[in-house]
């Protein structure tokens, strides 16, 4: 489930693996109480680590969005959902600030980007994404 | 004996060790520190010294000059100590080839005071090595996976891999991994991985060092690797060619962009080298690309360089 | 450690076999070696040999094999590294591997040597090989530890053909240091295991030397392993040779003599000789460690004869040292020193008596060799007796009769059947012109034990001989071929003995040939006991020469008379209860005994020693405690040290010069002293 992470990017692997996760848990593929792979496992899986598979889950579970029971395992914490909302505002604005800098790189000015925001919006109807 | 190990956090150690052979310098004062609980990959060109590091540190050869410890223990003085700690897995390694995987088993578990049969068995079973097995008999990966087993039958806390990953199947290369990972996932184990397989390395490797003609020539977290060293593309359609910095490498012009590597990148060198009519790219790198870049062909460039610690 | 050990066992466990198919090998060519061979002693002796040599330098080739295997195969099949890399520390794992090498080497030798003494008990009695244990273990050492140290610093290939050089230089070197140290021995026991002595510090020395290199770490990329090799090599084998030469140089030197017996004559230019049997071991021979080589030849402990001319101090004549061809026995040189007669050793394996040989002294040059022969049959002759006075004549012994066939008194009368059923004959040095004197008896078994000895004596002139002829009587023969003439005959005290066949010492002839002195056994007067062995008292005799006078004393004989140098007189000798001497001097010129004053002190004693001088009238007496000189008054005059003590702790029978100086050996067998009581002095004349 957990899946492909991409090696050869500057982005640490950690840090692919706990966006990974936070995007799961924003758009709804892991819900609170869904179990996650056991550290070793998870390690295995990816060819990782387990010392950066721990730092993953260890730093999830700092920021709440995964909670460890002794003897069962890792799973989704039930505060999980209610941070799903910030996350995707997080990940959308991330999003934003990245589309930014591009047209900034390229010479586009702001009031451009602001007409093709406005444009893309209205060719696409709410609720559906172009993918 | 030195007793009471003193490790300051990291489980390998080396001070400016030097082995030479004859007029050949293998290893060029190098100081090395691997950190207890890491993975960390000795990546080098062939002939780099990394096959030396690995035998200097299980006192195969005398160092000519320096020291090193492993586990606190000096590795000449304690040299019986250090081997009884440390695992060793040298793939191009030739073994005894009468023996079967069970007589390699009973002949190493006779020379460690511990020895788990259960972990060996947990190595072969997956693979399908039985213990009637003649080493004889046994493929490549198969070998270095025997190897693997025995190696890891008495605990060691440091583990060394020398090339253990060079040419072997994809299956048999997945389990060797798999066998490092559950090794590691024992808790408070140490491993160093000397080789050129660099995919695998960028994914289990979290330290990094750089073995060039004997010299380290960078040893850091595989994070902060790939966060400085960055290749930088400037484009100037218009503007005049940038100026090269001096400790930029592996430098490519063109008519109207300009590319190079540096090994310390900050956000300022961005700024530094923006003027209008450029735009200035940073590209990451991969291992593969870094690889190349500190060992390959502009090998005098990069001697020059001293390691950055 | 002991993983180590055994996969060192376990990893070459094909070549135990190897020892047994050797030893099979071996045993079926020696097996058709035997039937190839003479059956003769010596050249089956001479196959043992060449068995045993080539069983241990087949024993030497097995532990190459084992050996060699150990250190050059792992760097040469890469798995050096595997096995250090083991948490064993260096000497250690070099230590579990010699062992196993050596357990592997042991078993497979002993597999080499057991089928051939134990398992075919047929071979085994047939060679009579005694496998000196000592020898095996050191060669064994000496090859693994040579190996090892090869092994450690060199390619396979190379440490094979090296420590196969060594071993067959060791194997050489061992033949040639006995050849060079003539059979003598440092040890005392066996030349093998001299060369195993001198061998044996190159064994830890080589040990050591590998030891020292496999501990350092250099082992994996063999740099310059010749600066290692070499000079190890050279120091080792520089010193073994030394030892081998100043060994051999020692034993060679460390001659000493032990003079067995002295037997003087005087020469016509005015010196004296005396032949003196040189034993050249520098140990004394030890029985029990009779090794095949020995038996037959004499070996190790080699003797050779030496005459010595006693003004000159100089060796006249050596003769040849082949170790056991001289028994040392029976030296007899003619009184005028030109000639040496000397009885060779015998075989018994053969049931040969020695033979006998003359030598020229003069030109070195045996001159007559008389071969016996085998078992029966008429002139064998084999000891020589005595030269005549003038030595132109030698009498010898012959024996046609093996001694071992008459049944019993062998063992209880040793002195008498060395004598008894002898045949005397004369001959010329040279061996010619051989006549019979008196035949020999052959006694019938469970005859009477006493048969008749053959005593003689010659006359100073030479011209004649006197023997005791059958039916006790004194003859007479003028030599040569002369007719037996009756010259006494010794008359029986009692009617009962009259045929009794009585004992006589040799005749002994004055100087002037007038008078002959022998004693003669009378059974006990007072009774013969049927089955009982008699009583016996012995009664010295003064014949004339030509029979028409004859003394004794009666009822109490002497029993030992010695002539005095000039003739004139004879000094008488009885023994008296409580160990007491009664000497008393008879003169010729009016057959007159004197009692003599015997001084207190030279009783009681075992025996009395005397020598005569030449031409004097002095007889020089001496016992366990004292010596005297008995002058021409008849008066003892004791002699002083040193004198006295070279005379009474001097070993054997002693010997008188030309110069009138007593010959004796020294007290601890090693010299000759010339002894003058005259003058007082003693003076070493040799060596």
């Amino acid at each position: 489930m957990l899946n492909s992470i991409n090696p050869k990017s500057a982005i640490p692997i950690y840090v692919q693996i706990m966006e990974q996760i936070r995007r799961h848990v924003a758009s709804g593929v892991l819900a609170p109480g869904d179990r996650l792979p056991s550290v070793r496992e998870l390690a295995v899986q990816l060819l990782i680590n387990p010392n950066t598979a721990a730092r993953v889950y260890r730093d999830l579970e700092r920021d709440g969005l995964l909670e460890t029971r002794r003897g069962l395992g890792t799973f989704i914490a039930a505060g999980a959902a209610a941070l799903a909302v910030s996350e995707r505002r997080r990940i959308v604005q991330e999003s934003v600030e990245r589309l930014i800098d591009e047209a900034r790189a390229l010479g586009v000015s702001d009031e451009t980007l602001l007409e093709f925001v406005q444009d893309a919006l209205a060719r696409q109807p709410e609720g559906r994404s172009s993918r | 004996m030195s007793k009471e190990p003193v490790s300051n956090g990291f489980a390998i150690t080396t001070h400016s060790l030097t082995r030479r052979f004859g007029r050949k310098l293998a290893l060029d004062s190098v100081s090395a520190h691997v950190p207890t609980g890491s993975i960390y990959g000795l990546m080098g060109p062939n002939g780099a010294g990394k096959t030396t590091f690995v035998r200097c540190l299980l006192n195969l050869l005398d160092p000519t000059a320096g020291s090193a410890t492993v586990l606190g223990y000096d590795v000449v003085r304690d040299s019986v100590a250090v081997r009884r700690r440390i695992g060793h897995v040298a793939a191009l390694q030739s073994l005894w080839e009468w023996m079967s995987v069970g007589d390699l088993a009973d002949f190493m578990a006779g020379c460690y005071p511990r020895w788990n049969s259960d972990a060996v068995a947990a190595v072969l079973e997956p693979v399908g090595i039985e213990w009637e097995d003649k080493i004889q008999a046994l493929s490549r990966g198969q070998r270095t996976l025997a190897c693997l087993a025995v190696a890891i039958g008495h605990e060691p806390e440091v583990l060394l891999l020398d090339e253990a990953l060079t040419g072997l199947d994809p299956i048999s290369r997945r389990e060797v991994l798999r066998n490092v990972i559950d090794v590691m996932h024992a808790g408070n184990r140490t491993v160093l991985i000397a080789g050129q397989d660099i995919a695998d390395m960028e994914r289990i490797c979290d330290q990094v060092g750089f073995l060039v003609k004997g010299k380290l020539l960078w040893e850091s977290t595989l994070e902060e690797l790939k966060a400085r060293v960055k290749r930088l593309r400037i484009e100037h359609p218009e503007a005049p060619p940038p100026e090269i910095p001096s400790d930029a490498f592996n430098v490519e012009r063109a008519a109207r962009q300009t590319e190079f590597t540096v090994r310390d990148f900050t956000p300022d060198r961005v700024t530094a080298l923006a003027a209008p009519g450029r735009r200035v790219e940073v590209m990451d790198r991969s291992l593969e690309d870094i690889f190349i870049d500190l060992a390959g062909p502009q090998l005098r460039v990069a001697a020059d360089l001293e390691a950055p610690r | 450690m002991r993983g180590i050990f055994w996969k060192e066992f376990r990893e070459n466990r094909a070549l135990l076999w190897l020892g047994f198919a050797l030893a099979v090998v071996i045993i079926n060519v020696y097996a058709v070696s035997l039937r190839v061979t003479p059956p003769t002693p010596a050249a089956r002796q001479d196959l043992n040999l060449l068995c045993g040599a080539v069983l241990l330098g087949l024993a030497g080739l097995v532990i190459l094999a084992t050996t060699a295997n150990l250190f050059a195969t792992e760097k040469a099949r890469g798995t050096l590294p595997y096995l250090l890399a083991l948490p064993v520390s260096r000497p250690r794992i070099w230590l579990a591997k010699v062992l196993g090498a050596l357990a592997l080497s042991a078993a497979s030798v002993f597999l080499l040597f057991a089928p051939v003494l134990l398992l075919i008990p047929g071979v085994a009695r047939a060679t009579r090989m005694t496998v000196y244990l000592p020898d095996i273990i050191l060669w064994v050492l000496l090859v693994l530890a040579v190996t090892v140290f090869f092994s450690v610093l060199l390619t396979r290939a190379i440490s094979v053909a090296l420590a196969s050089l060594l071993t067959l230089i060791a194997l050489v070197s061992g033949s040639v240091f006995a050849v060079l140290a003539g059979g003598v021995t440092l040890l005392g026991y066996d030349p093998a295991l001299d060369v195993a002595l001198l061998a044996f510090p190159a064994v830890p020395a080589f040990a050591l030397a590998s030891l020292a290199a496999f501990s350092r770490g250099e082992l994996l990329q063999s740099a310059r392993p010749w600066r290692v090799a070499l000079p190890v090599l050279v120091l080792v084998s520089a010193v073994e040779v030394a030892g081998l030469l100043g060994g051999a140089r020692w034993a060679y030197r460390y001659q000493r003599a032990e003079v067995d017996a002295v037997h003087l004559a005087s020469l016509p230019s005015g010196g004296s000789v005396a032949a003196v049997v040189i034993q050249g071991s520098p140990a004394p021979y030890r029985r029990e460690f009779r090794s095949g080589w020995e038996r037959g030849r004499g070996a190790y402990r080699s003797t050779h004869l030496v005459l010595v001319g006693l003004a000159s101090g100089r060796d006249l004549l050596a003769l040849p040292r082949h170790p056991g061809d001289l028994s040392g026995k029976d030296v007899k040189v003619s009184p005028d020193g030109r000639y040496l007669a000397v009885t060779g050793r015998p075989d018994w394996l053969e049931f040969r008596p020695g033979a006998i040989e003359v030598w020229n002294v003069r030109t070195a040059q045996r001159i007559y060799q008389g071969i016996p022969r085998q078992g029966y049959g008429p002139h064998s002759y084999y000891r020589p007796a005595s030269w005549s006075p003038v030595g132109d004549w030698l009498a010898v012994y012959f024996d046609p009769v093996l001694i071992g066939s008459v049944s019993g008194f062998v063992e209880t009368n040793p002195e008498l059947a060395a004598e008894a059923n002898h045949g005397l004959a004369i001959m010329r040095p040279d061996g010619s012109e051989r006549s019979e004197i008196a035949p020999p008896r052959v006694e019938a078994p469970y005859s009477r034990p006493y048969a008749r000895t053959v005593q003689f004596g010659w006359d100073p002139a030479g011209r004649a001989a006197y023997t005791i002829a059958p039916s006790n009587r004194l003859v007479r023969r003028h030599l040569p071929g002369g007719k037996a003439k009756l010259i006494w005959q010794a008359p029986a005290p009692d009617p009962h003995y009259e045929h009794y066949e009585r004992r006589f010492s040799p005749p002994l002839v004055s100087a002037d040939g007038r008078w002959i002195t022998l004693a003669v056994d009378e059974p006990n007067p007072w009774g013969w006991v049927p089955n009982r062995p008699v009583e016996r008292s012995y009664f010295t005799w003064i014949v004339a020469a030509d029979g028409s006078r004859a003394f004794t004393r009666r009822p109490q004989g002497w029993e030992n008379a010695a002539w005095s140098g000039d003739g004139n007189y004879l000094y008488l000798i009885a023994g008296l209860s409580g160990g007491a001497f009664e000497i008393s001097r008879w003169q010729a010129s009016n057959q007159q005994t004197v009692a003599l004053n015997v001084p207190p002190d030279l009783a009681p004693s075992p025996g009395l020693r005397y020598s005569a001088f030449p031409d004097r009238p002095s007889l020089v007496i001496w016992s366990e405690k004292a010596a005297y000189l008995v002058d021409e008054q008849g008066r003892f005059r004791p002699l002083r040290s040193p004198a006295s003590a070279a005379l009474i702790h001097a070993p054997g029978q002693p010997g008188v010069d030309r110069q009138g100086r007593i010959i004796v050996a020294s007290a601890n067998g090693e010299s000759l002293l010339a002894v003058d009581v005259f003058a007082g002095t003693v003076t070493k004349v040799y060596p």
